[in-house]
């Protein structure tokens, strides 16, 4: 197991696992709980439970930055919850020494009637600080956030961006031993994110401070993370350094073919559903339809997703989600914002196909998630199903893409100059 | 599975370094004073954000504080004073009850707070760690503070008239407050952790309260209740605690010692018990919720 060169242990985390039931009507009533009772004394049998974490080991040395990563439901959010205190394990132990401060959401235990000042006080009181150690912190805090004028404020009236670089800037500033951060970056503007990724890189070097780290920017993790581990179906299935994690990562997102189709069934599910996607594929196609044999900016995308009911199911919506490199969302549609509603039989498979028409998105890699659902439910929730790359255009015979860290999207324009 | 690392026992930590175990195989959360005294200022700043939130965005603000009672005193009178024709202990009705209502609304106010604490925190319990039971017992300070501001006033009134309580009779009003205080959390801590899974008892709770201020000395002192039936009547613990503080603010009326003994031996007992069950269910709560 990898250590780290301190030498000394923040977290051994034993045999963790974490159970919820998942019987459909759980009681939340007096009399449920007891009919409940009564109907599983007599049937002898048991509460159905899903495990959300099962039979996970590791340490994690003082100093580290451990980066988390994996698809939706992997576990890591749980895992974090546990360590965190949160919510207890079903299994096994955890031994965390010194304070633990989280960034589980954006927010956190920042009320919104409360100004940005007062919440600072009330977020350092949460990770066991006294008045006055925050008060020493104070004008640190604000400094990194940059938003003194608005200290007076209630966060309501903050927008969402604000608000995270103020929790940002209290959990980095405030004396956490470990700091737990759950995928709050994808929030802020390029400048903050990457302002906020080289204060972690310096809490630990010159701190000491142990971080642990859950994203969906590859790019991050490989940069900043001295360890990583890869989490599927509430396992862990590799830990190792955090570019073999990313590699092993990506590996496992198939690459989009115009010829292939991506079998979709291995992927693990959080719990059964009545309908799933079985397979995808995504390309280019021409005006009449004819595929193409790369993706370009401007192209227009033709994405055929495969749906496998068990059992009927009435009037379903297909959303296609696109993620850029660094995990943040480029851009994605939902059949229902154009009332293209679809059903299931059972057993029969269906083909739904999307085409995208002039997407104008920046050369690079773009992984696609999937959400099929119907208004009640959602049925199966996907991400990063496949990869494909956009190309640059080859015709436009000047360098049309900077590398300007700009947002996925790029409109077509033009300019009049009078 | 897990290898031992060698390194872990050679390594002195600095004693100031926490160490919490968190495990699967305890049955109930143990009460960890010296955690609980690491975070004495989460409670100061959650009480206080309590009392902040409380009346921001009124247009009255702080004045509710003792508007509220003064509205209820003023229809206890014109009800039971008036209509009725209760009597009180010999000062103006609208003082006597007035001083009933001091102590009952803070019963009722820590009683109430402590049972949502949970509930309308949620996002707190699934997001952050702290030792919950914080948050119940930062619903005193507010009851405190409406309780002191409230007494003030009403000493201020009876100056006005020429009378005052002895001051031997006002060191009373702490302790009895701390009993008071103690029987409402205590049956706070139950109702906050059976909220949690339950929230049936967010419906019943209101109306057992109001059950309760009728069957407590409110608007009636203890002696006007009938010698045969008080014995039963002082089985309320609340109703000796809620008497002998009015007696202990206004100087007047008999204190009932007896029944403030059993009383306080209940409220020890139930803060205990209250405490108990509350952590027994600690370890669900963020999973529920």
């Amino acid at each position: 197991m990898p250590m780290s060169s301190s030498g000394s242990i923040a977290l051994s985390i034993r045999d963790i696992g974490k159970a919820y039931t998942v019987s459909s009507r759980r009681a939340t009533t007096l009399v449920e709980s007891v009919s409940d009772w009564v109907g599983r004394v007599r049937s002898g049998a048991d509460v159905d439970r899903f495990w959300a974490l099962r039979d996970v080991s590791c340490e994690v040395g003082k100093g580290e930055i451990l980066g988390l990563v994996g698809r939706n439901g992997a576990g890591k959010s749980t895992l974090l919850k546990v360590i965190a205190g949160v919510t207890t394990p079903t299994e096994g132990s955890v031994d965390v020494r010194g304070r633990i401060g989280t960034m589980l959401e954006v927010g956190t235990g920042f009320h919104p009637e409360l100004t940005g000042r007062e919440n600072v006080y009330l977020n350092g009181a949460f990770i066991g600080m006294r008045r006055a150690e925050i008060r020493a912190r104070f004008d640190e805090i604000v400094e990194f956030s940059g938003v003194e004028k608005f200290l007076d404020v209630p966060i309501k009236h903050y927008s969402s961006g604000m608000a995270v670089r103020l929790a940002f800037a209290v959990a980095a500033h405030l004396d956490a031993d470990i700091l737990l951060v759950d995928e709050v970056l994808a929030v802020g503007d390029q400048a903050f994110q990457d302002k906020c990724l080289g204060k972690i890189g310096e809490l630990r070097q010159k701190q000491g401070r142990t971080v642990l780290f859950v994203s969906h920017n590859l790019a991050a993790v490989a940069s900043l993370c001295t360890r990583a581990l890869l989490m599927s179906g509430g396992r862990v299935i590799a830990d190792a350094s955090a570019s073999e994690i990313t590699r092993l990562y990506t590996a496992g997102v198939a690459m989009a073919t115009t010829t292939e189709e991506v079998d979709l069934t291995p992927l693990p599910r959080a719990r059964p559903t009545a309908a799933q996607c079985i397979a995808i594929q995504v390309y280019a196609v021409d005006a009449s339809g004819v595929p193409l044999e790369s993706i370009v900016p401007g192209s227009t995308i033709q994405v055929t997703v495969t749906l496998l009911a068990t059992s009927p199911v009435l009037r379903a919506l297909l959303g296609v989600e696109v993620m850029d490199e660094r995990g943040r969302p480029a851009f994605g549609i939902s059949t229902d914002a154009i009332d293209a509603w679809f059903d299931l039989d059972a057993g029969v498979a269906r083909r739904i196909t999307v085409r995208l028409c002039d997407v104008q998105v920046r050369p690079g890699i773009y992984t696609v998630g999937l959400t099929l659902a119907t208004v009640l439910e959602n049925l199966d929730e996907l991400d990063a199903v496949t990869r494909f790359e956009v190309s640059p255009e080859p015709s436009a015979g000047y360098e049309r893409w900077p590398g300007w860290p700009a947002a996925a999207y790029a409109p077509r324009f033009d300019v009049t100059i009078a | 599975m897990t290898v031992p690392s060698p390194r872990a026992a050679l390594t002195a930590e600095p004693a100031a370094m926490p160490t919490r175990r968190i495990r699967a195989d305890a049955s109930r959360t143990p009460l960890d004073l010296l955690e609980l005294w690491r975070y004495r200022d989460l409670w100061l700043t959650l009480a206080l954000r309590d009392v902040k939130l409380r009346y921001r965005q009124t247009a009255l603000g702080v004045a509710w504080v003792i508007l509220l009672p003064l509205l209820a005193s003023g229809i206890f009178t014109l009800v039971f004073g008036v209509v009725a024709g209760l009597k009180s202990d010999g000062s103006p009705y609208f003082l006597f009850v007035f001083a009933g209502f001091l102590g009952w609304n803070s019963f009722q106010n820590t009683l109430q707070r402590c049972s949502m604490s949970l509930v309308g925190n949620s996002t707190l319990v699934t997001r952050v760690y702290f030792p919950r039971i914080i948050l119940p017992a930062s619903s005193v300070l507010a009851s405190l503070l409406d309780f002191t501001v409230g007494s003030v006033i009403f000493l201020v009134a009876l100056a006005v008239r020429g009378e005052f309580p002895s001051l031997l009779s006002l060191a009373l009003v702490p302790a009895l407050l701390l009993l008071l205080q103690l029987l409402a959390m205590g049956l706070g801590l139950f109702a906050a952790a059976l909220t949690v899974r339950y929230r049936d008892v967010q419906y019943v709770l209101p109306f057992l309260i109001q059950l309760l201020l009728y069957a407590s000395p409110v608007a009636y002192g203890v002696s006007a209740v009938p010698e045969r039936v008080r014995r039963f009547y002082l089985l309320n613990p609340v109703a000796p605690l809620l008497d002998a503080l009015r007696s202990a603010l206004t100087g007047r009326g008999e204190l009932h010692w007896k029944a403030i003994g059993a009383s306080a031996v209940l409220s020890v007992l139930l803060i205990v018990a209250g405490t108990l069950f509350f952590l027994r269910q600690d370890r669900q709560y963020a999973d529920v919720i």
